[in-house]
């Protein structure tokens, strides 16, 4: 689905990512994991069209892909949960679960498209239901919610969408445990219905519940790929800080 | 709107109100219908300018050129006419100009990385410059009928100028409320990096706020030099203190995300109302501006209240 192959970029002199690789198949929960500043976030964020890549190849589907900016990237199919959520604080649920991609409707004697709040706040409350979040008001602003909250918030916002490939960067990292609970079926009902996920999260145990198979960074080079049954906590955690079994 | 925004919305109306009491218990000229009418027309430049810089101020930035602007794409409007243009070119000519003035502004604000602060400080100098250049800062007066007629004209009972404030005001709504450039806006101004992550083209919004807010200062340099017959380089300075006043006044945060145009109604109308009432009990213009500065001060401390609490005064 999702091949990556010699990523490098640096920031100033830090050399963020060195000739790194990943592959992505269909259907499958990638565990991404490293160090602080292992380059994982990184990564996302090339895919996502946040960052761009000083070199390397991405292919997507077997076919070249150059993301050139988050809007290519999210016409490419993949969607982000961002480590800081990316959400706008005075802003409705609705607002900011459709940000950039309004419903509109129009009037016959109205030549221009007016935003269709309605059926925003709608399909915002219906999304959340789905991943078992219940926040009866969508018209009011995310500050109002809890951590966990604006969380799901995050993560309604890339299901909605129905995004082949979905980049999650520590998802659940302000969530309790029944909320993080609800996440992973979500994960989980994702990856039935075909969809790539790219996990990065500090928690290996939670890794090694929802992925499929694992890459390990290490300062910004790949230092071991495979499936989870392969490999156990302790050698991924030997591998993170060490860079060798 | 939640109940603190509610609050504060009853609160302007009540202190608008409050002011009308005090001025009409200080003036027996105050309350009269010719008064009343008359707040609303000087009102009118200072509520068309507000909807520009309510656009701008949601998108966490500010304009201090739209006093420039004014005073130039006034010049631009006069000269044309009295170049023999005609009245609707003209009028054309001085709000494409301020269309264009104000997009100078957001490309070197979203393109060139300057703070929105330091490019229109800068480009006030310069556009108020090119408007005493361009007239040898003399006054350009003798103007059409018909354009006059937007500053002086009524229909029915309602004044010309009121009218085409009501429609700014509408339109501005509109576009903040129920538009997608209005919603890509708000986001801009909340969390710019987000709005960016999520697809938004915030580079093209942030010039088109701009862009919007010198229409709108050429509109009001339009509906100013209508009413007084008389286009003039020095013509608004000092005007973008009281506007920005008006919208804080109104609700508008100055860090950006939210864009009250009812509030900037409000707010215009009560800098109206002290200006006009401190007139009538002949107060001098110079403490009229004192009490404008202080009553600007007072915007942003509640706004700052507002948003942060108390912890944003304490050291």
């Amino acid at each position: 689905m999702v091949r990556m192959e010699n990523i490098s970029k640096r920031y100033g002199r830090k050399m963020a990512l060195d000739r790194a690789c990943l592959d992505l198949n269909e259907g499958e929960v990638l565990g991404l994991v490293g160090d602080n500043g292992a380059g994982k976030t990184t990564i996302l964020k090339i895919l996502s069209g946040v960052e761009q890549m000083d070199g390397g190849d991405i292919f997507i589907q077997d076919e070249k892909a150059r993301i050139s900016s988050p809007a290519v990237s999210r016409e490419l199919g993949i969607e982000m949960v961002y480590q800081d959520l990316a959400l706008c604080r005075n802003m409705t649920i609705w607002e900011n679960i459709y940000l950039g991609r309004y419903l509109f409707r129009s009037f016959r004697r109205w030549p221009l498209p007016m935003l269709d709040k309605k059926r925003m706040a709608r399909g915002a409350a219906q999304v959340l239901e789905t991943i078992g979040i219940d926040i009866a008001d969508t018209n009011q602003p995310i500050k109002n919610l809890s951590g966990g909250e604006q969380q799901a918030v995050a993560i309604s916002r890339c299901v909605l969408f129905a995004p082949r490939i979905v980049l999650l960067d520590e998802p659940t990292a302000s969530m309790a445990q029944w909320e993080k609970d609800k996440i992973h079926d979500t994960l989980i009902r994702l990856k039935s219905q075909g969809r790539s996920i790219i996990v990065v999260a500090h928690d290996l145990g939670e890794i090694f519940h929802v992925s499929d198979r694992i890459t390990v960074l290490k300062e910004g080079t790949t230092v071991w790929s495979g499936p989870v049954r392969d490999i156990g906590p302790k050698d991924v955690a030997q591998l993170m800080f060490v860079g060798k079994l | 709107m939640n109940r603190l925004d509610q609050f504060q919305r009853l609160g302007l109306l009540g202190f608008l109100v409050l002011t009308g009491i005090f001025f009409a218990v200080t003036s027996p000229y105050f309350i009269s219908m010719e008064n009343i009418t008359n707040i609303f027309i000087q009102s009118a430049v200072l509520i068309i300018l507000g909807a520009g810089m309510t656009l701008v101020i949601g998108s966490a930035g500010i304009d201090l050129s739209i006093g420039a602007i004014l005073a130039l794409s006034s010049i631009i409007v006069a000269g044309s006419m009295k170049g023999g243009l005609g009245v609707v070119p003209g009028i054309f000519s001085g709000i494409i100009s301020g269309f264009l003035m104000g997009a100078i502004n957001g490309v070197g604000i979203a393109h060139l990385r300057i703070s929105p602060f330091i490019v229109t400080l800068g480009t006030t100098g310069i556009y108020r410059a090119l408007a005493l250049i361009f007239t040898d800062a003399m006054p350009i007066y003798g103007l059409p009928y018909d354009f006059r007629m937007i500053g002086a004209g009524w229909v029915g009972p309602i004044p010309i100028s009121v009218i085409v404030a009501a429609v700014i005001l509408a339109l501005f709504f509109f576009l903040i409320v129920w538009t997608k450039f209005g919603a890509n806006a708000r986001a801009v101004g909340d969390n710019a990096e987000c709005a960016f992550r999520m697809g938004i083209p915030v580079g093209k919004t942030l010039v088109m706020i701009y862009a919007l807010s010198g229409a709108s200062a050429a509109l009001a340099g339009i509906v100013m030099t209508a009413r007084l017959n008389t286009a003039e380089a020095i013509a608004g300075m000092g005007i973008e203190l009281e506007t920005i006043a008006a919208v804080i006044m109104g609700g508008t945060s100055f860090f950006g995300g939210e864009a009250r145009i009812g509030g900037t109604l409000l707010g215009a109308l009560i800098i109206g109302t002290l200006a006009n009432g401190l007139t009538l009990v002949n107060v001098p213009s110079y403490y009229q501006q004192l009490v404008i500065g202080l009553v600007f001060i007072m915007a942003v401390l509640a706004d700052q209240f507002r948003r942060r609490g108390m912890s944003n005064f304490t050291f």
